[in-house]
């Protein structure tokens, strides 16, 4: 299977959504990706995404999102740059087993992308977040 | 997009996709409900965490003054998210 790697930039701001969506859709495209898989990839996007927007106003650099498809894998990465460290996957795991009468609203991204993606990574370098999410094709 | 509408009968429709940036239209038509009610997920073909979030607060709000909320109709990719979350108990239908 040929490498294919797509990146864009993207306004910190959650009205970017919509053409952040597009863009997965686009990249993603292809064997081994039906719609409920590209909605999948949409959803964790989203949540880094959105993480990104309100825990690191810091910033106001845009985010960029780089998606690959190499040797089996969609390997995306989000990158936050100019911005302080905070790994979001090193939060404590929402208990969604509690009773819903126990349960806030709140904290569910980082655990719906951990049920989407097979590996999520945290790595912080020259003021810069990077996530990257793995998706094994095949 | 994302649409939604409260019709006479307490039941909303939702249609679209319910991401961060209509979590707060999701809101202010959920606030309006004031007693059982229905959210028909017929048309609902997305949700995150922010729409999840809205749609949990309601029902914590009528629960507590003892209204139930149920979802219903709601598509594969739907359950699977509420799946996630552990809220599948809001679905039925």
């Amino acid at each position: 299977m040929p490498d294919d790697t797509m990146e864009r930039a993207f306004a910190k701001n959650v009205d970017s959504l919509p053409v952040v969506f597009e863009f997965v859709r686009e990249a993603a495209t292809g064997e081994h990706v039906d719609d409920d898989l590209t909605r999948s990839l949409q959803l964790a996007v989203e949540e880094i995404f959105v993480n990104m927007v309100k825990y690191h106003p810091e910033s106001a650099n845009d985010i960029s999102i780089e998606i690959m498809r190499k040797a089996g894998r969609l390997v995306i990465r989000v990158r936050d740059h100019d911005v302080n460290s905070y790994d979001p996957t090193g939060r404590p795991p929402v208990d969604v087993t509690k009773p819903i009468t126990d349960r806030k609203p709140g904290g569910l991204g980082v655990h719906f992308v951990r049920a989407v993606m097979d590996d999520v990574i945290y790595e912080y370098t020259d003021r810069t977040s990077t996530i990257t999410l793995i998706k094994n094709l095949e | 997009m994302f649409e939604i509408e409260l019709l006479k009968d307490s039941t909303v429709v939702a249609s679209g996709r319910l991401d961060a940036t209509q979590a707060n239209k999701a809101e202010g038509v959920l606030d309006q409900l004031q007693g059982n009610s229905v959210i028909d997920c017929r048309k609902l073909d997305y949700i995150s965490s922010a729409g999840i979030g809205v749609v949990l607060a309601t029902y914590k709000r009528l629960s507590d003054k003892g209204y139930a909320l149920r979802m219903v109709n709601a598509s594969d990719h739907i359950r699977q998210v509420f799946r996630y979350a552990g809220l599948e108990q809001l679905l039925m239908g």
